[in-house]
């Protein structure tokens, strides 16, 4: 378990991290989501100590990393890939880190090849693509056997297999009872991952949640309807409780009324229906009306916000 | 390979995991063998060292006793002091440079490539990890100029016996080696703390090689009695003036020599641990 409590972290006039509380459980893939610059980093590397905070902490079971017995059995961490020195061996790397904590050769034998790194392991590290990296990157992290995993942005730059190998490692880990938390800042990527949601936004806590409540605080039921009477039907249901937009002459999306009883009106009324569809918005959509306001380098034109979105 | 392949057994620790001093102190030793870099130091630290020092015994003209002279090799009567000043010198001029490639490499390519981030990760204690890579490079540094100072004085005098001179070794050279190695063992200390304050290689190899090589040559120029008590203050010629016993060096003698040095490692080495500890990494 993870434990963030009033976590902050300045730099110079700019508050990277602002006053983050959050409990990250054990069991669940907890997904870390914020638009690029919204201090997910920051806050990771706050929780391996790294980055000293300017107030508030952040503890593993209660206690600080640096205050652990045996840090790599409590905490294994992938924050950035790289972080290996370009001319020692995958497997030099990973014996080294492993000594600090008394890990035996075998265990980091048993790592390189679940990560499926045996052909590559005595190269030096430069010769290792992205993909590679990061399969020693995760196997540095699953090292000590840890309660707790925390995962950097973890398939980025990884082709789609690696990216299907992240997710169901991940999956496997919480399966197994360990706490798993994991940023990104693809909400995709998270809907397909992670069970419970931490969104923030300028350093800011926007949202924690189970991932379907996000979904659900942010819908509203809407349905498309699709008929020769849209018209009829618009001036028919409208309401202070319903709102009808008007998509074409006959294609109308009501908000504020079920499906059901759009349907028992067009029985009574007699209604011709091509179409009718219930719209729930996506995770995508939630995330973005999250961090709308949150998002720290807006694109000024609308065209290139419109391609991007 | 698939996901579940990864969940590991409950027998895989032979030993309790835990985190300790002489555990980071063996990764360290790991790191330090694992890089090319530390190999090809050796070999040029045991080659030029080595490399002079055979030349210099093999070429350097003397006065052969035979001819009724005393043998005069190298400035002094005594071929056993003769060689042992070689021997320094070789092991000494070379040691400064290739000792302090070796630190700052080893601190500095930590910061360079972010691995720095992965040994704190797993080894959050920032003290021990300072300790235990100070300890690591400091130690591996003195070994090596030990081992080269003796082998350069056993080859130096296997051939001065050869060209009929009769080298001994007396404690006072005993004493002249072990200070040799003593520098070294400064060099290392004032370079890891130059490395972890200025978190870069070319950084700190160019402050220490400024500090040995280039000011001396500077402050040599200078020729007030300011300019040679600064002169003095420079770690090298502290470092000369103890390794040879020079009891006219001008800072409190040879003790004054000693607390000098010292003065330069604590300096570097307060430095660079409250760097270390105190910001981001």
């Amino acid at each position: 378990m993870i434990q963030l409590e009033g976590l902050t972290k300045r730099y110079g006039a700019k508050l990277a991290v602002d006053g983050l509380t959050a409990t990250i459980k054990p069991g669940l893939v907890t997904g870390f989501l914020g638009p690029n610059g919204a201090g997910k980093s920051t806050t990771m590397r706050m929780i391996m100590g790294l980055d000293r905070p300017t107030a508030g902490r952040a503890t593993i079971d209660g206690r600080p990393l640096s205050a652990q017995r045996a840090p790599l059995t409590k905490v294994g961490a992938l924050l950035d890939a790289k972080s290996v020195h370009p001319s020692r061996s995958g497997r030099a790397h990973l014996l080294a880190l492993a000594a600090t904590n008394g890990i035996s050769k075998r265990r980091v034998e048993q790592m390189i090849q679940a990560t499926g790194l045996e052909a590559v392991a005595s190269r030096r590290t430069k010769t290792y693509s992205l993909g590679m990296h990061q399969r020693l990157g995760i196997a540095a992290a699953l090292l000590g056997d840890p309660a707790v995993v925390v995962l950097d942005e973890p398939v980025n730059g990884l082709d789609p297999e690696g990216v299907l190998w992240v997710r169901r490692l991940a999956r496997s880990l919480a399966a197994e009872g360990r706490t798993v938390f994991l940023s990104s800042h693809l909400m995709s990527e998270m809907s397909q991952t992670a069970d419970h949601l931490i969104i923030i936004g300028r350093g800011r806590l926007l949202a924690d949640a189970p991932i379907d409540d996000i979904i659900a605080g942010a819908s509203e039921e809407a349905t498309r309807v699709r008929s020769p009477q849209a018209a009829q039907i618009a001036a028919a249901l409208a309401s202070h409780s319903v709102t009808v937009t008007t998509e074409d002459a006959e294609t109308i999306v009501l908000t504020g009324i079920g499906v059901k009883q759009i349907g028992e009106a067009a029985a009574t009324n007699g209604w011709v229906i091509y179409e009718m569809t219930p719209i729930t918005s996506s995770l995508e959509e939630a995330y973005m009306s999250l961090t709308d306001s949150a998002v720290e380098y807006r694109s000024a034109s609308p065209v290139l916000e419109g391609a991007l979105s | 390979m698939t996901a579940a392949a990864v969940a590991p057994t409950a027998s895989v620790h032979v030993r309790k995991p835990r985190l300790t001093f002489a555990r980071i102190a063996k990764s360290e030793w790991i790191k330090v063998r694992s890089v090319r870099s530390t190999w090809l130091l050796l070999v040029i630290f045991a080659i030029s060292a080595l490399g002079i020092t055979t030349a210099m015994a093999s070429f350097a003209a003397f006065r052969n006793p035979e001819e009724g002279e005393a043998g005069v090799f190298m400035g002094e009567s005594d071929a056993g002091t003769a060689l042992l000043n070689l021997a320094t010198m070789a092991v000494v001029y070379i040691a400064m440079i290739v000792v302090t490639v070796y630190a700052s490499l080893a601190i500095g390519s930590e910061y360079s490539s972010g691995a720095i981030r992965s040994t704190l990760s797993a080894a959050p204690r920032r003290g021990s990890v300072f300790g235990a890579k100070t300890f690591v490079i400091a130690g591996t540094s003195a070994l090596a100029t030990a081992v080269l100072i003796a082998a350069a004085w056993a080859i130096g005098a296997g051939i001065l016996t050869g060209r009929g001179l009769n080298p001994a070794l007396t404690s006072d050279g005993l004493r002249q080696m072990g200070l040799t190695v003593v520098y070294a063992i400064a060099i290392a200390l004032i370079a890891v703390g130059a490395g972890f304050i200025t978190r870069s290689t070319a950084g700190g190899m160019a402050t220490v090689l400024g500090l040995l090589l280039v000011l001396p040559m500077v402050l040599n120029f200078v020729p007030s009695k300011v300019g040679a008590y600064a002169l003095a203050a420079l770690p090298d010629q502290a470092a000369a003036a103890m390794v040879s016993n020079k009891t006219d060096y001008l800072i409190g003698g040879v003790w004054g020599a000693v607390a000098v040095l010292a003065g330069w490692v604590v300096l570097a080495i307060v430095g660079g641990y409250a760097t270390f500890t105190r910001r981001d990494a």
